[in-house]
């Protein structure tokens, strides 16, 4: 790890007096020491049927914060396990609502389900201003300014907008298709068109909303009196980096495609293979499947790890907080290497190694972050502290709401 | 003497000035920083709790809040002054070698314990705790949906079928299950139902043409019809759907912020448990067939042969014909909720290969126990207890 690109020079400095220096974030947990805290998590959880994972929660990010350094300094988690408690509780009631509703009564479930993606920007919003609230550093918390109306267009409209014509498509095809009679081999051609048409505006809708989450996400937050800012003005980066994604992912499908023909080409029967009857394949038959789902398996993980990789840098890099300068320069395929082995370490261990793949993560992140700082960091402001409730947050939590960004 | 250092921020600002907490030999508490001391009380200092070796923080009132890697030094301070004692429990578990292993085996052990006995036990309070409202429901709602996709009137002969349904009240007349309500339902299956035997919550069991057809006897066909009628008897559909709703809420619950694992990682013993619990509710099944044949040896045999053939007929013969010998029956949650895993684990349960180092595996990744089990399970009871 050179620090080459976080070189100062990069950036336009509006006030040419003040030098400003690299600020690498540290991170100092360990594997074995957080097994222990992991696995006593779990058995108190258990011990005392759940309640102990508020707690549990409380400590994990404390140890995660604790351990993450900037500037001499570490991030703090001061939420309260009690609060955490009580928004859990209300989180978990209406899970289990929905959980049963949904198996016993599918259409109260998809009621359920439309109400869940309607509170969505509230629930959303809620999570981020209550860890930004407890979130501190240098003893001042991190604040998320509450704009519900921002947030319904970033996670209701836009979606929906964004998605819509590629709907508008799909149904133009079938209604197209249907009033016209089947006579032709032409309407193949047309279905075709129209179908890889839908594909292509749902492709290109998905950066879109990736950009407007993280202009409303970043943009909304501070720390102490000064505002976070993205200075990313324009989809364009973030397209940039789907298209390259699908290329990758294209040409990936081919590759699997010639190997999977070559294979078949040798006389092997998939649906054999599927149904648990290999007496005809054998089991070198086995391997050299195994192998092709092997490598498309590594490959679909470069390219995720490819657009979170290249996400996470085209974002930080972008943001500023005051007029400090946060950098990043996550590399794919070191991502991908940590991915693989994180899976591989997690599945052969059943699980224990689940710490380790935690702190290696953080690491990770840690040591590819950095703080562009002009001046020094002692000039934020505290702002007015109020309650924060846990409610929001936590049903973010058990709903799985997580927005990943 | 014990000195701590550290450094100080004081909450109106992100300023930070080193500063060094000390204890003097009369356990006087000291407040150094760059410019002054301060003479300190125990009360007015609040430690954070010890979380590894994580940055430790103690409010000082009046001062703000100190911050300090020196985890051993503010552990002796508080013990110096005989404070707060009690806040470091958590860690004391996390950090003792032997703790730990044994937290290990003994949350293993629980999972276990809780997957193979917990869940069963709750989902049968619940189950029981059903009005019949919500099965009845269940099956209209899931009825609806497969007469509309996947079923067609029967088209056998309206004899065969009343063949078929008197066969069908023998058995339940023999099985004598009073409190059991089912009728029969005849239809003839689309591809991917093939030959096949369904029992709803609410007892409604459907058979398909093509099974009918793929039994060699109608003593066969006896033997199955027995068998979902235990499914019935045993509700065991409405069974498996709470049995998997609490599996996942639990999983959620406990393992959902301490693991940080993907959903995808959890979601993997989840559906290995429900399809444990499925292979548990055949062989259950089974057992009602057994009680309708007691020990009819020729209705034995040919269970035993029907379970057996699938290993032969499959490779080849039938493989030509349109017919697929899949599970003779599906639940209907199957369907359902995991239509993907549907048609490969439905088919690879009763396909059982010859081979038998392949065995292992879809022992675990089956909705249903392997046939040759099943096949063994028949025989066993003839050389127990009726010979």
């Amino acid at each position: 790890m050179d620090s080459e690109s976080f070189d100062a020079s990069q950036v336009e400095s509006s006030n040419a007096s003040i030098k400003p220096h690299i600020e690498r974030f540290k991170f100092t947990g360990k594997g074995g020491e957080y097994f222990g805290i992991w696995i006593v998590n779990i058995l108190l959880t258990i011990v005392t049927l759940g309640i102990y994972s508020a707690w549990a929660k409380v400590r994990n990010k404390q140890y995660f914060y604790g351990n993450t350094y900037l500037d001499g300094a570490s991030f703090e988690y001061k939420a309260t396990p009690w609060q955490i408690l009580r928004g859990r509780l209300v989180a978990i009631v209406l899970f289990a609502v929905y959980l049963f509703a949904s198996s016993f009564l599918p259409t109260i479930g998809f009621i359920l389900a439309i109400l869940l993606f309607i509170a969505s920007p509230w629930i959303i919003m809620k999570s981020l201003a209550f860890n930004a609230h407890y979130s501190y550093y240098r003893n001042i918390h991190f604040t998320f300014h509450q704009n519900i109306v921002d947030s319904i267009k970033t996670f209701l409209i836009v979606p929906i907008l964004a998605i819509l014509p590629a709907i508008l498509v799909l149904f133009g095809t079938m209604f197209f298709l249907e009033n016209k009679g089947s006579d032709q081999s032409g309407n193949i051609m047309f279905f075709f068109v129209g179908y890889a048409a839908f594909l292509i505006l749902l492709f290109l809708a998905y950066p879109y909303m990736v950009y407007v989450a993280n202009r409303y996400v970043v943009g909304n937050h501070a720390f102490g009196n000064q505002d976070f800012k993205l200075r990313l003005y324009s989809p364009t980066p973030v397209f940039t980096i789907y298209l390259k994604a699908l290329g990758l992912g294209v040409a990936c499908m081919f590759l699997a495609g010639l190997i999977s023909a070559a294979v078949l080409g040798t006389g092997f029967d998939f649906e054999a293979i599927q149904s648990g009857n290999a007496s005809t394949t054998g089991t070198k038959g086995l391997l050299s499947i195994l192998l092709v789902y092997l490598a498309i398996g590594c490959l679909y993980a470069f390219i995720i790890a490819f657009v979170k990789a290249r996400t996470y840098n085209l974002i930080y890099q972008k943001t500023m907080v005051g007029n400090h300068k946060l950098r990043a320069k996550l590399k794919a395929t070191d991502l991908t290497m940590l991915y693989l082995t994180n899976t591989l370490g997690i599945a052969l261990t059943l699980g224990l190694f689940i710490p380790w793949a935690k702190v290696r993560t953080a690491h990770f992140f840690a040591n590819n972050t950095a703080l562009q700082v002009f001046g020094d960091l002692s000039s934020f402001v505290a702002t007015q502290d109020e309650y924060q409730s846990a409610v929001g947050e936590q049903i973010g939590e058990v709903f799985d709401l997580d927005i990943a960004l | 003497m014990l000195t701590i250092d550290g450094v100080i921020s004081d909450g109106n600002s992100s300023k930070l000035s080193p500063a060094e907490l000390q204890v003097g030999v009369d356990n006087t508490l000291l407040l150094r920083t760059q410019n002054s001391t301060f003479n300190l009380t125990i009360d007015s200092i609040e430690p954070s709790s010890r979380i590894g070796n994580s940055a430790r923080y103690i409010s000082i009132e009046g001062h703000g809040r100190f911050e300090t890697r020196d985890n051993e030094g503010v552990d002796s301070l508080l013990g110096m002054l005989g404070k707060n004692t009690e806040q470091g429990f958590p860690h004391k578990l996390e950090s003792n070698l032997w703790l730990i292993v044994m937290a290990s085996i003994v949350t293993i052990a629980f999972i276990w314990a809780f997957s193979v006995y917990g869940v069963p036990k709750a989902a049968d309070t619940i189950v029981d705790a059903l009005p019949k409202k919500t099965s009845d429901f269940i099956e209209r709602k899931l009825l609806e949906h497969l007469e509309s996709e996947m079923f067609q009137p029967s088209e056998l002969p309206e004899q065969r079928q009343q063949e078929i349904l008197s066969i069908y009240n023998g058995v339940l007349k023999k099985l004598e299950l009073d409190d059991v309500q089912t009728q029969l339902k005849i239809r003839k299956g689309n591809d991917d139902i093939g030959a096949n035997a369904l029992a709803f919550p609410s007892g409604t069991i459907v058979i398909t043409d093509q099974l009918t057809k793929v039994v060699t006897s109608d003593k066969q066909l006896s033997g199955i019809i027995a068998h979902e009628i235990g499914h019935i008897a045993e509700q065991h559909s409405l069974r498996q759907m709470v049995r998997g709703s609490i599996f996942s809420l639990a999983i959620a619950f406990i393992l959902g912020d301490v693991s940080g694992a993907s959903t995808a990682i959890l979601s993997a013993p989840a559906l290995l448990m429900e399809l444990q619990y499925s292979r548990e509710f055949e062989s259950d099944a089974d057992g009602y067939a057994l009680r309708y044949f007691e020990c009819d040896i020729e209705g034995l045999d040919q269970m035993a042969a029907f379970f057996g053939s699938f290993d032969t007929r499959n490779t080849e013969n039938l493989e030509s014909l349109p017919v697929k010998t899949e599970a003779h029956e599906q639940k209907p949650e199957q369907s359902k909720s995991t239509p993907g895993t549907q048609s490969n684990s439905g088919t690879g349960s009763e396909k059982t290969p010859k081979n038998k180092n392949h065995s292992n595996l879809s022992r675990f990744l089956s909705t249903h126990p392997l046939s040759e089990n099943r096949k063994q399970f028949f025989e066993t009871h003839i050389n127990r207890h009726c010979l």
